[in-house]
């Protein structure tokens, strides 16, 4: 029945919305100064910025294999 | 020795911003509005810039959004024909008015108790926000569309300009025009400071200053690219401008000269404005994006702070500015 079908809809829109609304937000300065300092803090743990020492690196070129 | 600053970002409008306004100094600090082509306007806050709230309703480009004094009501004028009215606190749309063709500009009186429309319907109309579904009074007498139109004399006058490459200056209770200026070309914007009574007008490359009683020209100033829109600083110390070349200018007012220049917008600037307290200024740009600028480079203030940089060379003697990693809310 379309009514029903109405009813359903309108349902899961206000759920969506109660959950939309009930996410906690923060200004877009702290939120912008919390992730710059986070990035500060931890660029010495990222590899991709740090990069990888070569005795750990599996994918570091090695020397040919010769099977004897 | 100009000081290089980082200007504050704004983004979240998905299309140019067009026009801007701040609202007067509140207990909470001072907001900001801007006007979108996205026909979604923003409200922020205006010392930081921070997103609080984006008022939802209008079905066209917005071209023209003001806040009260107190920041507690907003208006906007959009090409859906309509004015709109505001709760500013809650976000909710409190009155539509009705238009024949595009609204471009609103205005509210000091206590926000008319507000002053104009559009591309060439009429002039004051709506009594205390009786909204009373007829407004209408002032006709502008030849083609109005871009702006502001209250003046103490809510008694009215200015408005038109693409008709006039501004004139009405008496409220006789709707009679008791000014008009001429101009060669079209205006591309107006701003009037009631403390001072000066009128900041912009066509082509020149910035002009007028005395709003009178309209007795004070000043021109003429910028290195067409300028699209300027504003005076509170104390009349400098006047910042920009337009087409993406550069914002900032003059001294006395002597008329160039002081700095500043890059950073992608797209011509559309608005813009300074800030109740003067310590910064405001530009919206083609680019979609606002940027919010110190006045004073150097001084601590918002998200500003200053930063030296880690060896005084002496050619590197610049100062840089970033936003400190604390923030108070």
């Amino acid at each position: 029945m379309a009514g029903s079908n109405n009813l359903t809809h309108a349902r899961r829109m206000v759920q969506q919305l109660k959950v939309e609304a009930s996410i906690e937000r923060i200004k877009v300065s702290k939120a912008s100064a919390d992730l710059m300092r986070y990035c500060g803090e931890n660029a010495k743990y990222d590899p991709l910025l740090m990069g990888i020492p070569a005795s750990e690196n599996p994918f570091k070129d090695r020397k040919p294999c010769t099977i004897l | 020795m100009a000081m290089r600053q980082t200007p504050l970002t704004c983004s979240g409008h998905t299309r140019p911003v067009v026009d801007l306004a701040f609202s007067g100094i509140t207990p909470y600090g001072y907001f900001l509005i801007s006007a979108c082509k996205d026909g979604k306007p923003m409200l922020r806050q205006g010392d930081t810039g921070d997103w609080i709230g984006t008022f939802l309703g209008h079905k066209g480009a917005v071209w023209g959004a003001t806040l009260n004094k107190e920041a507690t009501k907003a208006a906007t004028a959009a090409a859906d024909f309509t004015a709109k009215v505001w709760d500013a606190v809650t976000g909710d749309e409190v009155l539509t008015l009705a238009h024949k063709h595009i609204v471009k500009s609103v205005n509210f009186t000091q206590d926000s108790n008319f507000l002053l429309t104009g559009g591309n319907d060439k009429v002039l109309r004051i709506y009594d926000l205390s009786k909204p579904e009373a007829d407004p009074q209408e002032i006709a007498g502008h030849t083609s569309a109005i871009k702006k139109a502001l209250w003046c004399n103490n809510d008694q006058q009215i200015l408005s300009a038109a693409d008709d490459k006039t501004i004139r200056l009405w008496d409220k209770n006789t709707q009679e025009a008791v000014h008009t200026l001429s101009f060669d070309a079209s205006v591309t914007s107006m701003e009037y400071i009631p403390d001072g009574e000066i009128l900041v007008i912009t066509y082509g490359r020149t910035i002009a200053f007028y005395n709003a009683h009178s309209l007795d020209l004070i000043k021109t100033v003429d910028a290195p690219a067409s300028i699209h829109s300027a504003s005076l600083h509170p104390e009349k110390d400098f006047f910042v401008a920009g337009g087409d070349d993406f550069k914002l200018y900032k003059y001294d007012y006395t002597t008329k000269e160039e002081m700095e220049s500043y890059k950073g917008h992608f797209g011509p600037i559309h608005t813009v404005r300074f800030s109740p307290d003067g310590e910064l200024y405001a530009s919206g740009s083609e680019d979609g994006t606002l940027r919010l600028w110190q006045t004073a480079v150097g001084k601590t203030y918002g998200l500003w702070k200053c930063v030296l940089p880690e060896e005084l060379s002496s050619e590197n003697s610049e100062v840089l500015y970033c936003p400190p990693a604390e923030i108070k809310a």
